[in-house]
């Protein structure tokens, strides 16, 4: 009796139809990602993303820690925000390309008419735009990767002898990288949203990078400390200088800065009402 | 009758413009329906309407119950979309566009790598898996489009023009494919074409729109029940001859190169009987004889003019 119902449970649980809704964001996601890997532009930007902060990196942190003083931490402690500096003003042109791969994922399409190819599938606006969120994503990641690994390689063998307490763990390391990557995520969400307000590619590349100018120089007005509007290169990069010194070196940033959780929860709702909004706009667009 | 697609006064206004006006049909299930009109008719915004692409301005539109617009993800679980032109990723391979397309249909990977290849085999572009899609010609674009909207066997399909880009060969592949989709009865496929006899050989079921209205809608059989042509061409060894015979009867006549063109005008029915009676009396030989024009053709003027002229204020 026992068995029985017990098979009848399980056929029921069989029965039962999971609602398929994230499945096709995978696919979106792989082929996005697949079809950018093959491109040209991107083997420029891997390039310069691999190149720029090695050549930038070699030049800016190569003044000697000395040991056993606080005027050397100091120094220490300068050329790492300088090193954090630099990173980032390589960024002002990374961020560029990082607006120029995602703006055309939604203009682009409407622009070359293919998007209504995904819309002639039962695929969800939302799993469109989120796929090609994760897509972009990966792509960068992609990018990042080699810059990261050898600021990781630098700092050990810069500072393994004299300074081993500056040298970032792995976990810090990858704490740090997802950071960075929770950073590039605004800017992807953001031109994602500006793709899918207009037809044309080119009109949603300026759109994205005018309000990304704009909020940088208001969230730099905002901190107060940061209120020069040179140090924010088209960036949003008060975050990082914020953040990143206490993650990869155990130091405490020179200017105040938010609650990290408080931040990465502000990164992560600003993302997803990024993408909600495309979402929204995308579902009510119509295709001529 | 069982509908697949009812349209209840659908209306589309595209920049204050109207280009669909209360439109009403009803497209009968495992019917291969064709929409006929000139250019600037309405048969593009209406398949437009119909795959949820553009909202409706008025009116609505029911697709197995479903409404395209709200429904679009649900519907097009059972539904094909051939755009006109269709325009494909040009740096993709035809086997990775078809398989990516067959994956979002919602098949397995190992499903979809089957799909992709039959699908690709159907439409005669097996031997082109590997190459890029930019580098075909229009011809093969449109057939991986086609093998595009046939993937998962969908119950509806909708084509837009899908003949538009091809060379004759091609025409006559993709007409012959869509013919051998009325074998399937369970299968309703709606075709838009401002091209005549492709709708009359395609379909058997058609709708004739003008200036974003359904003039006329109906089977074959029913439309051309009862039209005759009253213009007819005759082949015959003496042609001169039987033209001038005909002349004498009071027939208007006109000879085209070695075709006699006749107009019966309104005596039709005795024509008939003239003819043979005529040539066995003057020894010809009736080599052939055929209505000038089609009976769809004679529909589609007499339905078109009039909406012209009414338009034109004539009547």
């Amino acid at each position: 009796m026992e068995v029985t119902s017990k098979m009848e449970r399980l056929q029921t649980l069989k029965s039962i139809q999971f609602p398929k809704y994230g499945r096709s964001v995978g696919i979106v996601a792989w082929n996005l990602f697949r079809q950018l890997i093959r491109e040209r532009r991107l083997l420029l930007s891997a390039v310069y993303f691999i190149v720029v902060p090695i050549f930038l990196i070699s030049n800016s942190v190569l003044t000697a820690v000395q040991t056993g003083s606080g005027i050397a931490l100091f120094y220490a402690h300068r050329n790492i925000e300088n090193y954090i500096r630099t990173f980032y003003l390589s960024f002002f042109l990374g961020q560029i390309l990082i607006v120029v791969l995602s703006a055309d994922q939604l203009a682009g399409e409407i622009e070359q008419d293919t998007y209504a190819l995904l819309r002639s599938k039962p695929v969800r606006d939302s799993e469109i735009v989120i796929g090609k969120f994760f897509g972009l994503l990966g792509v960068v990641s992609l990018l990042d990767l080699p810059g990261y690994l050898y600021i990781y390689f630098y700092s050990l063998i810069t500072y393994q002898a004299d300074t081993p307490a500056y040298i970032g763990t792995i976990d810090e390391i990858i704490g740090g990288f997802l950071l960075l990557l929770l950073l590039q995520s605004i800017i992807i969400a953001i031109t994602l949203l500006f793709s899918s307000l207009f037809s044309k590619n080119l009109y949603s590349i300026l759109a994205s990078l005018i309000f990304i100018y704009i909020i940088s120089i208001i969230t730099g007005l905002i901190q107060g400390s940061n209120t020069k509007i040179v140090d924010n290169y088209l960036s949003i990069d008060w975050l990082a200088q914020a953040i990143l010194p206490s993650v990869l070196y155990h130091l405490e940033p020179l200017e105040s800065h938010p609650d990290p959780v408080l931040v990465i929860l502000s990164i992560l709702a600003v993302i997803a009402g990024a993408l909600g909004l495309t979402t929204v706009i995308m579902r009510n667009r119509e295709i001529f | 009758m069982n509908w697949t697609i009812q349209i209840s006064n659908l209306s589309k206004f595209i920049k204050g413009k109207a280009i669909v006006t209360r439109m009403s049909l009803n497209i009968p299930k495992g019917s291969l329906f064709g929409l006929l009109g000139p250019n600037g008719a309405g048969k593009s915004t209406t398949i437009k309407l119909l795959t949820g692409r553009i909202k409706p301005s008025s009116g609505s539109i029911l697709i197995n119950g479903l409404d395209p617009w709200k429904d679009r993800v649900k519907l097009f679980e059972t539904m094909g979309y051939l755009p006109q032109n269709p325009s494909l990723p040009g740096d993709m391979s035809v086997y990775s566009f078809i398989h990516y397309m067959a994956r979002l249909k919602g098949m397995g990977r190992k499903e979809a790598q089957f799909e992709a290849r039959e699908k690709l085999s159907l439409v005669g572009l097996d031997k082109f898996e590997e190459s890029i899609i930019g580098k075909l010609s229009g011809g093969e674009r449109q057939r991986l489009g086609f093998a595009n909207c046939l993937l998962g066997d969908p119950e509806i399909l909708i084509l837009d023009e899908p003949t538009s880009s091809l060379d004759p060969e091609g025409r006559v592949y993709v007409m012959d494919l869509i013919g051998s989709l009325a074998e399937n009865k369970s299968q309703t496929v709606v075709v838009s074409s401002h091209i005549l006899p492709e709708i009359q050989r395609m379909t058997n079921h058609i709708a004739i729109m003008s200036e974003g209205k359904v003039l006329v809608s109906g089977s074959m059989r029913e439309l051309t029940a009862g039209v005759f042509d009253s213009i007819y061409e005759i082949e015959t060894d003496h042609p001169t001859d039987l033209m001038n015979d005909l002349i004498e009867l009071g027939y208007t006549c006109k000879l085209d190169q070695h075709t006699v063109m006749v107009n019966t005008g309104e005596r039709f029915s005795n024509f008939w009987d003239t003819l043979p009676k005529l040539c066995v009396e003057k020894g010809y030989q009736l080599r052939s004889y055929k209505p000038f024009r089609d009976p769809l053709e004679n529909v589609f003027l007499k339905f078109v003019s009039y909406q012209n002229k009414f338009n034109g204020g004539d009547i």
